[in-house]
């Protein structure tokens, strides 16, 4: 008996597992019953270097469109490779309800025309209503993304963003249930204040004159890493395990 | 947990039986676990039929359960080699492995054959799937062939 006797449910289990997006799509030429159990996928992940091969002359938003489309229940998707908002917004339409987790590599953070994109690639993200965990990577935060609350977001990570205190405060906002907030290498922060009763786990790390002012009232926090802020509030710290507080700049304040 | 001294009889497709360290089964089969939990098993007469299961595939099932009974506590990387080596077959005989894993539910087993595969589908061209895993006939028809050729120029 050879693999291509195995009954549709082995296949399916072996094959949801498979998450590389060049592997799946491939899986989806091998055979029809292939093409079948690739539904499955739970995951599909873009590297960096998806379309750097000559495809087809498709664009890339396409086909990412394509695959995701035939995905019956698509929970994570992990996108490194470029693409444009209305790209984003088209995936997110098909698959926005039963994505857990969202993972883009925003690559807008020094594109001029990025902060007059409307949508931009961060109001589309709201589609994604159910998602538990959300990681942007180099983002340009300039505008106050259009969002409903995240009912569900309990992990927000940004790597690498140039945003606005006003910005930050509405994007907190539509997060109020988050367990792990991390913000990292972010520049432009002056100012905030963060009111999030749930978080258990917070890293900050602001670029800039080292001289920002912080506000954290999270009465559960177990894990606080700041560095970049020179003046720190935190009233509630109870449950509070471990402390870091470093400056690369500026002077610290207690 | 079964005594490490008792001896369970398993049954191949052929007929051939197997003794075997309980314990060693106990430890990995959810199936074979049930039995002898309930009490379903009985020591002096029974023998667990596997009808779907052959000797030779048994015999490297068995041998699986009993590497990784004696050896959990070797360091990962030692497992990992054994396990390389231990699934060094052609695809006919990963097919049987697989079956027979999925059939006594061997969790481990069955997780280090999915990752196999895996890898082995990892980067590879269509033409080179199929002939790894011996698939023969695709089912699609002369113009989805040339649709998905159309699509993925690459893959070919």
């Amino acid at each position: 008996m050879s693999m291509e006797s195995l009954p549709d449910a082995l296949l399916q289990y072996i094959l949801s597992h498979i998450s590389n997006a060049r592997d799946v799509a491939a899986c989806n030429c091998v055979s029809k019953r292939w093409k079948d159990a690739t539904t499955y996928v739970r995951t599909l992940y873009f590297p960096r270097n998806s379309f750097d091969n000559p495809s087809s002359g498709e664009i890339p938003d396409n086909i990412v469109q394509r695959m995701v489309s035939t995905v019956v229940k698509l929970e994570e998707l992990v996108v490194y490779s470029p693409f444009s908002p209305s790209g984003l917004a088209s995936w997110l339409s098909l698959v926005g309800q039963s994505l857990t987790q969202l993972e883009l590599r925003m690559d807008n953070l020094t594109d001029n025309q990025a902060s007059r994109e409307s949508p931009s690639k961060l109001d589309c993200i709201g589609a994604a209503k159910n998602l538990v965990s959300l990681k942007l990577w180099g983002v340009l935060m300039i505008n106050s993304p259009k969002w409903d609350v995240f009912q569900n977001l309990s992990t927000l990570e940004i790597i690498g963003a140039r945003l606005e205190d006003p910005v930050l405060t509405v994007v907190l906002q539509a997060c109020p249930y988050l367990k792990r907030l991390l913000l990292l290498g972010c520049e432009g922060v002056r100012s905030i204040s963060i009111e999030l009763p749930y978080l258990e786990e917070c890293k900050l790390d602001f670029y800039g004159l080292g001289n920002c002012s912080l506000s954290l009232i999270s009465p559960k926090i177990e894990s606080l890493e700041v560095q970049g802020c020179s003046w720190i509030r935190v009233p509630e710290t109870g449950h509070l395990k471990k402390l870091s507080i470093s400056n690369s700049s500026g002077n610290l304040q207690y | 947990m079964g005594s490490p001294l008792k001896k369970i009889m398993l049954c191949s497709s052929e007929k051939e039986i197997f003794s075997v360290e309980e314990q060693v089964m106990v430890q990995h089969s959810v199936i074979i676990n049930n039995m002898i939990e309930d009490g379903s098993y009985n020591y002096e007469e029974s023998k667990i039929p596997l009808d779907c299961v052959d000797s030779k595939t048994l015999k490297k099932v068995i041998d699986y359960c009993t590497y990784h009974t004696h050896h959990h506590n070797d360091n990962q990387e030692d497992l990992e080699a054994w396990d390389a080596q231990f699934l060094n077959v052609d695809s006919n005989g990963l097919y049987d492995l697989l079956m027979a894993a999925n059939y006594l539910e061997i969790r481990n087993l069955l997780d280090l054959i999915y990752r196999t595969i895996k890898n082995m589908i990892k980067g590879k061209k269509i033409d080179e799937i199929r002939r790894i895993l011996n698939i023969k006939d695709h089912g699609f028809t002369p113009e989805e062939e040339e649709q998905n050729r159309k699509e993925y120029p690459h893959f070919y």
